[in-house]
């Protein structure tokens, strides 16, 4: 799920940027720092929207290295995964075991334990497809699938699901032949 | 002669009486050898013996006595059967060395007293003795049942003993024996035989103490000695016979002992002298006398040692395969055949049907190299792909019907074969029974049959194999279960912090956290906080009404059974029929593969494996030297580590089994300093991500792992076979990510991965010649201009400036300044269309007509012609090494944002401020211009930047042919057009590079156009034309009349040729 939230971070910055664009460095900084960045409460900061000028207060100067460090609040852009929650995604790669799907930076793996019993045989090396017994069915690279999350690893930095399409509602969305966003 | 060769012990401890700690150390060395083969109780009957002689050694006649005892203990205690007869012969035979003692008098006349008891003593054991050959019951006698009677005997040899001590030696000790006997210990002599006998077995059961049983020199000799298969044990029963016969003569045979070991065809027999061996054999049928040998005494234990016999394969067993695709494939045994040489065997085919539309040769390369997946045979879907050859046919020796396809039988989806036992397939091992995933596939069928398979397998409920696998599924998991966790109702593999799940009762379903673990009771703490429980904080349940609970997704370490350690994320959680417990399927961390686990054996942990691929020194991912196969320096990446071998995947991408002795050391550190270069000559290291831009790995993206020469050993993470590892060649790869962007300022602005390769050719060592290599070097090029001026050569050096060009046509080397050459071909000379391209531009000059069709060349001017002077599209280059992206990628490359003329705009202009030749020339098309100029730049640019244009102009080159296409044929000197909105006549003087061209007008006002800005005019008669198509192509003349289509000609020698019109242009008759 996508969300808004107000999140602070903490900068160390050299000397060599204090001057009249302070600022703006801290705020490039900021943004080069988080984005893209997977916090292991908040999820995937996609962007961060706003960094408010009169929230960046004095910065603290570090005695041994003398770089200042500033405390930062900003308003980031949060993708965060929920355990059961419906999420549409991109499929990325099929192999034997299952596909990966991603959802913007955050990958999603969907075991064949999780499909539905028609397609739990239905690798196709061949085409690196799952499909379904009665070839009605085709998720390959570049599919759109909807799925639900049904568990959830954080590692340092990085945030992968497992997700399963074995209920109603979910599988295919989207064959991929179609141009456009899925 | 027996006789002879026992004397010697006998006499010599009868001489050495004086002496005695010596002659008794002989005397137990001596008598070591037979009870080192005798079960237990016998040895320490014997110990007990010794330390009985120790203390009574005058007694001499006794002693012989007891010898003659030990010797039937030792010949007794390890063949029961040969015992129970020899017995009287040593009695006889105690007799006769009685006799014979006799004879050694100053002995008799010391110990006159103990003559009688020894008299006595004889006649005690001779009693027992024969009360025991009455009883007759030695055949099926037992090692117990011996151990009692030598205990008995040896009571009784004790109190003759005592009595003897209580006149010699009133208080007596005996001491330690030596080192040799660890049973032989001070002793009183009150001690009873029985008490030694239990203690002497826990004694030798370590391995020092068995160490001290193996045969020494002192101990008799075996000889092997051929005879009849299976004659074996008669012979022994023979030589026993003989010897027993011989013994009753009074000459007894001079051996201890005869076996019929294992080993067919041969007999041993033990003595401690040759010629009593060979007088035992000596006329024993089926004895070949001339093969005895002796027995190494290191071999001796060798012979006695006990292999247990081959499990032979039995119907309804589960077997292992040891050939082809079907390697390490689990089969049951559905029927036993030629007395167990042959077996039917069940199991889940490999098929391939792919194979079938394959031409033969690539069949036979695909069967060889690829492992057709393990599927259940569907005879549907092989109708449906309209396989004719498939039918209905009974399985030759088994009463069922198999659907017969290409060679093999098919039994409700499952292969029917016949097999060798030992050959191709194997019993399963203790070591290696067949794993729940195996039976569970095995199994599976099952539950599919059901639902598909119900018009086609009526009647039968369930294959026979599938039942036998679930059966076992079931021990199997009950087996886990326990084994797994001391006993299943104990605790489940409960931890107090886990998460459990009520399964039973009313709060079923209910999850909590465990806090504590009382025997057989559980109090669980709900996580649900709105449950109302009634103010409880903490519920109660029995052991057996909670299971622990792993959810989906969780990451897990496998803590007991088959997996253990492996850690993974659970992918599903499923509870099979029948099965108590739940089983977790995970997809492991490291190898990216699936196993079932049940939950029991599961934690809840963030901890990442990567132990457990290690054997012999080696581990997952090594780069290694394997030995055997064809080349002897092959390399390999291990992508698996089993318990005794490995799975390497060769540098031909192919993967098989060593064992760790195959493997030659690792070369990982050679590795990591390797460079190899990426199809645009990037260097590409270990750990940089690379692209494939061709081959059967094209698009996908990884990480190098290892690397061999040429070959990469890509590593990806969401590949599961091979532990992700795949086989590349480094020339197939496009580096990509951070590193690319740094080193290689040509990469900016997004350009295509596929640009034009540059040199093929080593270009010497790239790190030493730093920045200064260019991709030119090697390159054909042609000098432009100064005195070498149309010479073409080879670029053997540059510098920033200069190159040095290697002429084809004199045997020299000049030095021309960069800009002054141009690339008109590869390191194997200028390509077929440069050669075209000076074709077509020499002919230019002399006559526009000579011109070979534009569209068909891309530089059929002068300057295109050198533009695009690196391999044209329309070349014909075989080598598709030289085109990454090859005549499909062309479109795509098209697409890819290089069409748009302000995209590259920008950089044009760089050039063009470099004051290029063709700067003054109005560029609004913006693609030839810089293709142009690119290497005339050069010098101001930093040298990369060569190839930068090097590597852009491949895009470039195909724009232009799209221009040229654009072009109309017609579109060249001296022709007429007529320009668009001005109706205006002119005549085209001059085609300027950028196919623009310079035209006179009527009014002989020149003015530049482009070909778009020009319209043909059509030709009338009497006017002079040229012919731009068809098969006079080039022709000029004047056009007499038009007849429809087609036009009559007629050209200078008066002839007249009918060409369509279509391909008439009008051209201005002058010059």
């Amino acid at each position: 799920m996508f969300y808004v939230k107000t999140l602070s971070h903490e900068i160390v910055l050299e000397p060599v940027h204090f001057g009249q664009k302070l600022r703006a460095t801290l705020v490039r900084l900021l943004k080069e720092q988080v984005e893209g960045l997977a916090l292991a409460n908040y999820g995937y900061v996609v962007n961060v929207i706003e960094v408010p000028e009169d929230q960046i207060k004095s910065g603290v100067i570090e005695y041994d290295t003398g770089s200042v460090i500033f405390t930062v609040q900003y308003t980031a852009l949060l993708l965060r995964p929920f355990i059961h929650e419906v999420l549409d995604a991109v499929v990325s790669q099929c192999n034997p075991l299952g596909f990966f799907a991603f959802v913007g930076p955050l990958r999603i793996f969907v075991s064949k334990h999780s499909m539905p019993e028609d397609m739990f045989n239905g690798f196709d090396g061949e085409k690196d497809a799952w499909i379904s017994d009665d070839k009605e069915v085709v998720i390959a690279s570049g599919s759109g699938v909807r799925l639900k999350i049904k568990g959830r690893t954080v590692e340092q930095g990085n945030i992968t699901a497992i997700g399963t399409i074995k209920d109603n509602y979910l599988g295919l969305i989207d064959d991929g032949e179609a141009q456009g966003p899925v | 002669m027996s006789k002879k060769f026992f004397r010697p012990t006998a006499e010599n401890f009868e001489d050495s009486d004086d002496d005695d700690d010596e002659s008794d150390q002989d005397e137990a060395l001596g008598e070591d050898a037979a009870p080192k083969r005798s079960v237990n109780a016998n040895l320490s009957d014997d110990d007990e013996d010794d330390e009985d002689e120790d203390d009574d050694d005058e007694d001499d006649d006794e002693e012989e006595d007891k010898n003659q005892k030990k010797r039937k203990a030792s010949s007794g205690g390890a063949r029961d059967k040969k015992r129970s007869k020899a017995m009287s012969f040593f009695e006889l035979e105690a007799e006769a060395s009685d006799d014979d003692d006799d004879d050694d008098d100053g002995y008799r006349g010391k110990n006159k007293d103990d003559e009688n008891m020894d008299a006595e003593a004889q006649e005690i054991i001779r009693q027992q003795d024969r009360r025991r050959a009455q009883a007759g019951r030695f055949g099926e006698r037992s090692v117990a049942d011996i151990a009692r009677d030598l205990e008995e005997r040896h009571r009784m040899q004790n109190r003759t003993v005592h009595r003897s001590r209580i006149v010699d030696h009133p208080v007596s000790a005996v001491p330690a024996k030596g080192g040799s006997r660890p049973t032989a210990m001070p002793r009183v002599s009150q001690t009873t035989a029985a008490d030694l006998a239990e203690e002497a077995p826990e004694m030798y059961t370590n391995a020092v103490a068995q160490q001290s049983l193996v045969p020494s020199v002192k101990d008799p000799s075996f000889w092997m000695v051929s005879c009849a298969n299976g004659k074996e044990q008669e012979l022994v029963m023979q030589l026993m016979n003989k010897c027993v016969a011989m013994a009753r003569q009074g000459n007894p045979l001079g051996i201890t002992g005869a076996i019929a070991a294992q080993s067919k065809g041969k007999i041993y027999v033990e003595s401690f002298s040759e010629p009593a061996v060979m007088e035992a054999i000596q006329g024993v049928r089926g004895l070949l006398q001339y093969t005895m040998r002796l027995v190494p005494i290191q071999d001796m234990t060798t012979v006695m040692t006990v292999v247990s016999k081959k499990k032979p394969v039995k119907k309804n067993e589960w077997v292992r395969m040891t050939r082809g695709h079907y390697k390490g494939d689990l089969a049951l045994v559905k029927d036993v055949k030629e007395s167990g040489l042959k077996c039917i065997i069940q199991c889940i085919p490999r098929l391939d049907l792919t194979l079938a539309d394959l031409p033969p040769e690539e069949a036979r390369i695909r069967r060889k190299t690829i492992r057709p997946p393990k599927r259940f045979f569907n005879p549907q879907e092989l109708a449906s792909l309209g396989r004719q050859s498939l039918r209905r046919q009974r399985f030759p020796g088994l009463d069922v019907y198999c659907d017969y396809f290409e060679g093999n039988f098919y039994q409700d989806g499952y292969l029917l074969k016949e097999m060798t036992v030992g050959s191709m397939v194997k019993p399963c091992s203790e070591e290696d029974p067949p794993t729940l995933e195996e039976l569970q596939s095995f199994q599976r069928r099952k539950s599919k049959k059901d639902s598909e398979y119900d018009d086609y397998d009526d009647g039968e409920e369930e294959n026979e194999g599938s039942k036998v696998a679930a059966s076992l599924l079931d021990e199997l998991s009950d087996l886990q279960g326990k084994t797994g966790l001391g006993s299943k109702t104990s605790d489940g593999g409960l931890m107090i912090g886990d998460t459990v799940e009520v399964i039973e009762g009313d709060l079923i379903g209910m999850r909590g956290k465990l806090i504590s673990l009382d025997g057989s009771t559980v109090k669980i703490k709900p996580h649900a906080a709105n449950i109302d429980l009634g103010g409880m904080d903490e519920v109660e349940f029995l052991i057996g009404q909670v299971r622990k609970y792993i959810p989906v997704g969780a990451h897990v370490k496998v803590t007991d059974g088959r997996y253990a350690n492996e850690t993974g994320v659970v992918v599903a959680v499923e509870k099979l029929d029948g099965e108590s417990d739940f089983t977790a399927v995970v997809l492991t961390d490291v190898t990216n593969k699936e196993v079932s686990v049940r939950t029991s054996q599961l934690r809840e942990s963030a901890e990442i494996a990567s132990g457990q691929d290690r054997l012999s020194g080696y581990e997952l991912y090594d780069l290694v030297v394997l030995s055997g196969g064809g080349s002897a320096n092959e390399v390999g990446v291990i992508v698996r580590v089993g318990r005794e071998d490995f799975t390497v995947i060769n540098n031909h991408g192919l993967a098989r089994e060593v064992r760790p002795e195959e493997l030659r050391g690792k070369r990982n550190s050679t590795s990591v300093r390797a460079v190899a270069l990426d199809v645009q000559g990037n260097q590409i290291r270990c750990g940089d991500t690379v692209n494939v831009a061709e081959g059967p790995h094209k698009g996908k993206s990884a990480t190098i792992k290892r690397m061999s020469r040429a070959q990469l050993f890509l590593h990806s993470q969401t590949r599961s076979e091979h532990a992700g590892i795949f086989v590349v060649r480094s020339r197939s790869c496009v580096l990509s990510g951070s590193r690319q962007q740094s080193r290689g300022p040509g990469m900016d602005g997004g350009v295509s991965p596929f640009a034009t390769p540059q040199s093929q050719t080593t270009r010497g060592p790239v790190g030493g010649r730093g920045n200064k290599d260019d991709g030119l070097i090697g390159k054909t090029v042609r000098v432009q201009a100064g005195q070498w001026k149309g010479y073409i050569g080879t670029v053997t050096d540059t510098t920033a400036t200069h190159v040095q060009v290697e002429l084809h046509s004199r045997l020299k080397k000049v030095l021309v300044v960069r800009e002054k050459v141009i690339v008109v071909g590869d390191k194997f000379g200028a390509t077929s269309a440069e050669s075209q391209a000076i074709d077509s531009m020499e002919s230019n000059h002399i006559s526009q007509a000579m011109a070979t069709p534009m569209h068909t060349v891309g530089g059929a001017t002068p300057a295109h012609g050198f533009g695009g002077a690196t391999p044209s599209h329309d070349s014909g280059v075989s080598d598709e090494v030289w085109r990454p992206g090859g005549a499909v990628d062309q479109e795509a490359i098209k697409d890819d944002g290089w069409g748009s003329s302000a995209a590259y705009g920008g950089v044009s202009d760089s050039y063009h401020d470099n004051g290029t030749v063709y700067s003054d020339i109005p560029r609004d098309d913006g693609w030839g211009a810089p293709a142009n100029t690119g290497w005339g730049s050069a010098p101001s640019t930093a040298p990369t930047r060569d190839s930068q244009s090097a590597s852009s102009r491949a895009p470039v080159k195909h724009e232009q042919a799209d221009d040229m296409e654009e072009t109309p044929v017609w579109f060249m000197e001296r022709v007429w057009i007529k320009l668009k909105g001005s109706d205006a006549v002119a005549v085209i003087k001059d085609i300027n590079p950028d196919k623009s061209a310079l035209v006179e007008l009527e009014d002989k006002s020149t003015r530049t156009i482009r070909s778009s800005e020009a319209m043909m005019v059509p030709p009338v008669e009497h006017d002079t034309v040229l012919v731009t198509g068809g098969n006079e192509i080039g022709l000029e003349g004047s056009l007499v009349c038009v007849d429809g289509t087609d036009a009559i000609l007629k050209i200078m020698n008066d002839e007249f040729k009918i060409i369509d019109f279509v391909h008439l242009v009008k051209i201005s008759a002058d010059n």
